[in-house]
């Protein structure tokens, strides 16, 4: 979705400028830039509406006779130079991560293809490596998978290799759905189903496996519906969250019924594994 | 040997809720920095303030690493927090909307006090008070100094 970038000229007065600041980000604009002479304020198109800001500026005096332009930035990959020259992830010493341009020297039992277009899941962070090293201990075969949040779909593409009957990789982010797709057709996948949709998707359905790198408030809100989604025995694999947090998921995973069965650690990053009891 | 630096990117986010959008695509994207993994961090350290506006300094090196220093809110947010107020006055100057204390000025001007640029607490606080006033907010009682 194209962003809008609505700049104010305030000539550095810095107090206008918090305050400005301070009511717009209750109007859906979600980042601000300031520079010598503006503050760039940005929104997502599909939530801006003039008169709302018109009527901002109509609160306090102090922004009488402000002058500001819009400009639309379209919709494109921005992460596209780092792209271009990222290096292969070898996890596991078992399994490599590559984009479709590179070369390997040395070949792996799972070979996976990433082209990420903006939408993550690479390997090169330490939660997408911690997720792949629990996955490969795991025993994937012929079970129901579900990657939530999937990103680029590096570990449902990863779940298949494994030898999952079926597996579902949802995403709420249209960059990293459409991400998805390109990426089934770049391991040929045949077992991957994706969706576009939130937790919300979940209500009714059935796993064996769950796999959610998201983050911590994300995971403790939708712990109820992962464990509505698996019966006894069946594992939760999440991450996307510190060490530190970690005592704060498992009481909330304790709660919904799951016992640990695994954690593991990369820097100030974590990985638990969890078993419905 | 330090790493060499190639940029500093300031910018102010909501809190858990960075995205590769801009400005943080724009901004880091033409860098060579991978967006996503400061989308990643960003949103987890900062994820007890999810959608406060956040100051953020980021330092890009050369082998396009990364780290930065994310500030707690601005002056402004902070003040239309203890004032618990939803939006400012429409007349700053004669109809005050709401109020805070003299403590709430104090706390925040000591939050802020290493951005504000100022030696002594009695001069973050009057800077603080400055804005509450141009927000339409009063603060009740006597200036403490």
């Amino acid at each position: 979705m194209p962003y809008l970038k609505v700049s104010f000229l305030l000539k550095s007065n810095k107090i206008l400028s918090e305050i400005l600041i301070a009511e717009l980000s209750e109007q859906h604009f979600d980042s601000f830039e300031e520079t010598q002479e503006t503050l760039n304020a940005y929104i997502n198109k599909s939530f801006f509406n003039e008169k709302n800001l018109t009527e901002v500026l109509n609160i306090n005096s102090y922004f009488l006779g402000l002058n500001y332009t819009i400009e639309e930035i379209p919709d494109k990959n921005w992460n596209e130079l780092w792209e271009k020259s990222f290096e292969p992830i070898v996890v596991a010493e078992r399994c490599v991560i590559k984009a479709p341009f590179h070369q390997l020297r040395k070949s792996y039992p799972i070979e996976l293809i990433i082209e990420p277009k903006m939408s993550f899941g690479t390997g090169h962070h330490q939660t997408t490596a911690l997720m792949i090293e629990q996955m490969l201990g795991m025993n994937l075969k012929n079970k129901k998978v579900l990657d939530m949040g999937c990103g680029t779909g590096v570990l449902a593409f990863l779940a298949e290799k494994m030898g999952a009957a079926q597996i579902m990789a949802i995403d709420n982010d249209e960059w990293a759905y459409y991400n998805s797709l390109d990426n089934k057709a770049l391991n040929n996948s045949e077992k991957v189903q994706v969706e576009l949709g939130n937790a919300a998707y979940l209500i009714g359905k059935t796993f064996n496996t769950i796999l959610a790198n998201i983050n911590r408030n994300i995971l403790i809100e939708d712990m109820h519906l992962y464990a509505n989604c698996l019966t006894l025995n069946d594992q939760l694999l999440i991450s996307g969250f510190f060490k530190t947090d970690s005592p704060m998921l498992i009481e909330k995973a304790k709660e919904y019924g799951f016992c640990i069965q695994n954690a593991s650690y990369q820097e100030e990053w974590a990985c638990l594994l969890l078993k419905k009891e | 040997m330090a790493k060499e630096i190639t940029g500093m990117i300031k910018l102010q986010i909501k809190g858990g809720a960075a995205n590769p959008s801009p400005p943080v695509g724009p901004a880091l994207g033409s860098k060579g920095v991978n967006i996503m993994e400061f989308c990643k961090q960003f949103n987890a350290r900062t994820q007890d303030k999810p959608g406060k506006i956040l100051p953020v300094v980021i330092t890009v090196y050369a082998d396009k690493s990364f780290d930065f220093i994310v500030k707690t809110p601005p002056v402004a947010v902070q003040l239309k927090d203890a004032a618990k107020l939803k939006s400012g006055s429409a007349e700053p100057n004669r109809k005050k909307v709401a109020s805070v204390s003299w403590e709430d000025v104090k706390r925040i001007a000591e939050d802020k006090m290493p951005d504000l640029n100022c030696f002594k607490i009695e001069s973050a606080m009057s800077m603080v008070a400055g804005t509450a006033r141009s927000m339409g907010i009063t603060v009740k009682g006597d200036a403490p100094f």
